[in-house]
């Protein structure tokens, strides 16, 4: 069951990407032209060859800020427009948790973000002439920050859920969570890093950087911390989004926009 | 029509009215709907309709009361919700970016189905009413009815026990409305249970099996709607001559201890079937093309019964 809802999830996913021609293609272009703007600019101000310091782990940092972007703004988006269309109420009626149903959501569209993510970087490689080899090991990292990044979403959506335009407030999550990836906790000394552990997304952006930038060998309690904050912000944020889905069921708070 | 596929006790759903303290939406509600009846809600604005109905959707979580589909309690066990359908908020159950196809495939995913059964039931449902050449256009691109089909499709895609539909015909045009009953009678003849919220009378008396009216969050009257006209029958009764009559005897009917009114070559009785033989008698032997007994409809029943001034007594507590 929770099978066909993910691959038809994820159908509808990929056709919303492409359905629209205009779209898609105004999107990637719009993405590689920031991106490409991004490492001009850059390299502008620093001085430094951008392109030949560390393009693979720019390349991946950049991949990774869009991604998670997606993670924890879909789910909030996702109710406001389920709200604003009328079908938010229809979901409640599946035989699959609401949360359920948000969770297979998020991460179909985290993988046709991925997708659309991965196009974007080809392109650009292509523009540029370089090549990149992204190691299998950033595979764990990157699932942790996406399940913490899918936790907050879930606590942003309890918000949308009660209030339901909150189109604002989403698009600041996005300032927070990119001083969370970027801030280097890890050289702040061991009682800030050891705090900023427990923040989310933060053990795994370590971990990234360890692994892409700094090309240092895994420390497997940053490996073990970045699985174990992912998975415990995902849980949480789906707990919390389970009881406040009580609360506005209880009120009578679902319908309405 | 024997098992009861919808049965509801005593439901009470009150929230926080703010300023206007606690309000009691719903008010000590029971009935039940048995297999392939049309059960039909009906009340003004605010009287406690689609809070019943949500309530039984699984939406909103009754204060106190039991909700059983099937003898399953839908919050406590999920399950319940793949044996009901639900039309609510008229039309604006469909995602307009999809085709008609791919709405009714995720809905039916939605409710547990595999996707090949999915697949399979479209098409059926599609051809059923009469959407096979729409299948892949968009659901914004359809016609108002087209859509509430669809969304009646969506609903019954994974062949439900019990449909909810509140308020389907909103906005309809009459060929629409005619298709929908046809569709709601069709899905009752298969079997199915049908709860039907409307301000559209004329859908109810035409659809209902049983009527429930509801006011102030409380049913105030559920009878079926055969018995209901029945007995809300009206008094008068009219007489339609072939001659005109004499002003004695036009005259002679005004002093009658009930209420006679002579227009023409027509005469309108007021007091029942006794005063009908006495006003007969007066008329004799004057020729007579007809005699009827004016019908009550719906219409007039609902506004009689939703009317605040109606007694407090003459109320039928579910309690």
């Amino acid at each position: 069951m929770l099978k066909t809802l993910f691959v038809v999830e994820l159908h509808r996913a990929l056709l919303t990407q492409i359905r629209y021609p205009m779209d898609f293609v105004s999107g990637l272009a719009t993405l590689t032209i920031l991106f490409g703007g991004l490492l001009l600019g850059a390299q502008h101000i620093t001085g430094v060859d951008v392109f030949n310091a560390n393009l693979d782990g720019l390349i991946i940092s950049y991949a990774s800020w869009m991604m998670l972007t997606t993670c924890i703004t879909y789910i909030p988006s996702c109710i406001q427009g389920e709200a604003q269309r009328g079908t938010l109420e229809t979901l409640f009626t599946s035989v699959m948790s609401f949360q359920t149903i948000l969770l297979l959501r998020a991460i179909a569209q985290s993988l046709v973000g991925f997708a659309f993510s991965a196009i974007v970087l080809l392109l650009l490689l292509w523009l540029t002439g370089r090549s990149v080899i992204a190691t299998p090991a950033i595979i764990v990292p990157l699932l942790a920050m996406i399940s913490a990044s899918l936790g907050i979403g879930f606590l942003a959506g309890a918000l949308a859920l009660r209030f339901k335009q909150v189109s604002q407030f989403v698009s600041l999550l996005q300032f927070p969570l990119m001083f969370l990836m970027m801030t280097p906790f890890e050289q702040m000394g061991p009682l800030t890093a050891t705090i900023a552990s427990f923040l989310p997304v933060v053990p795994s952006a370590i971990v990234l950087r360890e692994l892409m930038v700094v090309g240092m060998p895994l420390a497997e309690t940053h490996y073990l911390m970045a699985v174990v904050t992912g998975a415990l912000y995902l849980v949480g944020g789906m707990l919390i989004f389970r009881d406040a889905t009580g609360v506005v069921m209880s009120k009578g708070m679902l319908a309405g926009y | 029509m024997s098992q009861a596929a919808l049965s509801v006790e005593n439901l009470r759903m009150s929230y926080d009215g703010g300023r206007s303290g606690r309000i009691l939406a719903v008010n000590d509600v029971s009935f039940d709907v048995r297999a392939g009846e049309i059960f039909a809600l009906l009340g003004p604005n605010g009287a406690g309709k689609t809070s019943t109905v949500k309530i039984i959707s699984g939406l909103l979580i009754p204060t106190t009361g039991v909700v059983r589909i099937m003898g399953k309690d839908p919050y406590v066990d999920r399950t319940a919700l793949k044996l009901t359908g639900a039309v609510l908020e008229g039309t604006r159950t469909l995602y307009w970016r999809n085709t008609c196809y791919e709405n009714l495939t995720y809905f039916a995913t939605l409710k547990g189905m595999n996707y090949k059964a999915a697949r399979q039931r479209a098409l059926e449902l599609l051809a059923r009413f009469g959407l096979e050449e729409k299948k892949d256009v968009q659901a914004r691109n359809l016609s108002r009815g087209m859509q509430q089909k669809l969304a009646i499709g969506a609903s019954v895609i994974h062949r439900p026990a019990l449909l909810l539909l509140d308020e389907p015909g909103l906005g309809l045009d009459a060929h629409a409305k005619v298709d929908l009953l046809a569709i709601i009678r069709e899905m009752a003849r298969e079997g199915v249970a049908v709860l039907l919220t409307t301000h559209q009378l004329g859908m109810a008396e035409e659809l209902a099996d049983r009527v429930a009216i509801v006011r102030q969050g409380k049913v105030v009257k559920e009878e079926s709607k055969s018995e209901l006209l029945r007995r809300h029958a009206s008094n008068t009764y009219e007489i339609v001559l072939l001659e005109m009559l004499d002003a004695a005897v036009t005259s002679s009917l005004d002093s009658l201890p009930f209420k006679v009114r002579c227009e023409g070559d027509r005469i309108e009785v007021d007091g029942g079937t006794d005063a009908l033989y006495e006003v007969l008698e007066r008329i004799r032997p004057a020729r007579i093309h007809h005699i009827s007994r004016y019908q009550s409809d719906l219409q007039g029943i609902y506004l009689k019964l939703t009317n605040p001034a109606w007694k407090a007594e003459n109320e039928v507590s579910n309690a």
